[in-house]
């Protein structure tokens, strides 16, 4: 991938039923680099962390994801190892939801991502949205 | 050049899908400057008797936030003409299965008086804000078959 110079950064996610707080998250990132790539998780990558299918299904999330002003590329991901990821991607910098700040997974992946020159920053996380929140109001209507 | 220059298409666009996307991807691929009325939480609940899932400001939002968009108005009623004529447009998208429609006819006629068309996109097949809440519904509710199983 060819990005013309300046601050690469990373993300991703599963964006199923793509709501605001998928939104505020790209759109805070993208204030803090110059081209922004996401990866959207797979349907079998999701299977196999999370034990459930996404409702949307995978070419549908990243091609939605895609057309959001801010993202410069998306691609499909197979893995949840960020040193994967950064292999190919190149990144200097990864964002994740502040949520996940002091989960031990992620405190580990920010020194293994400082190790290699890469800066981790957590993101300010939207209150009250969440895939799961919205599944929730449609099945208790 | 694109054959028209400005463009209104509206929607609820409640859970934004693929469907949305492709709506407002080929408007855009007809039109310079593509305006999209997204309907108010209020007009949901007069003209659909329920209300969005997602509220006006969020669906406000993400449809401003696609690259396809260059501008997003929130539709408080259902005088369209009104709308085209305050914002100058010059072609109104609506998906192909209002065409033929009593209402469309007398829109595609009352435009037609104000030097504006009416295009009708291709409706994306097998996804629809109401397909996914169904859809949703179905597998939570089998998420509770099985807890009560166990």
């Amino acid at each position: 991938m060819h990005y013309g110079g300046g601050k690469v950064g990373y993300t991703q996610g599963t964006f199923d039923l793509f709501h605001i707080g998928h939104l505020n998250l790209l759109n805070h990132a993208r204030e803090h680099c110059n081209f922004l790539i996401v990866g959207v998780n797979s349907d079998d990558l999701v299977k196999d962390y999370k034990h459930k299918i996404p409702v949307i299904k995978q070419e549908e999330r990243a091609e939605i994801v895609r057309s959001i002003r801010g993202v410069d590329a998306c691609v499909i991901t197979t893995t949840l190892d960020k040193m994967d990821a950064h292999a190919k991607y190149k990144f200097n910098t990864i964002f994740i939801g502040d949520d996940w700040k002091g989960n031990p997974r992620w405190e580990q992946t920010k020194v293994d991502m400082e190790e290699i020159g890469v800066e981790l920053i957590f993101l300010p996380y939207t209150n009250g949205v969440s895939t799961t929140a919205i599944k929730d109001t449609i099945s208790h209507v | 050049m694109k054959k028209y220059k400005i463009g209104y298409t509206t929607g609820v666009f409640d859970m934004f899908h693929i469907g949305h996307l492709n709506i407002l991807k080929h408007a855009k691929e007809q039109c310079e400057f593509l305006i999209v009325g997204v309907t108010s939480d209020q007009l949901c609940q007069i003209r659909k008797n329920k209300l969005p899932v997602i509220n006006e400001h969020d669906r406000m939002a993400i449809v401003e936030a696609i690259r396809y968009v260059d501008k997003v108005v929130p539709q408080m009623d259902m005088d369209k003409v009104r709308v085209v004529r305050e914002l100058g447009v010059n072609v109104v998208f609506v998906g192909s299965d209002w065409k033929g429609s009593e209402a469309w006819r007398k829109y595609e006629s009352d435009f037609s008086k104000i030097g504006c068309e009416v295009v009708y996109l291709d409706h994306t097949d097998g996804i629809s804000s109401t397909l996914l809440r169904e859809k949703i519904s179905k597998q939570s509710n089998a998420i509770c078959t099985m807890g009560g199983v166990k």
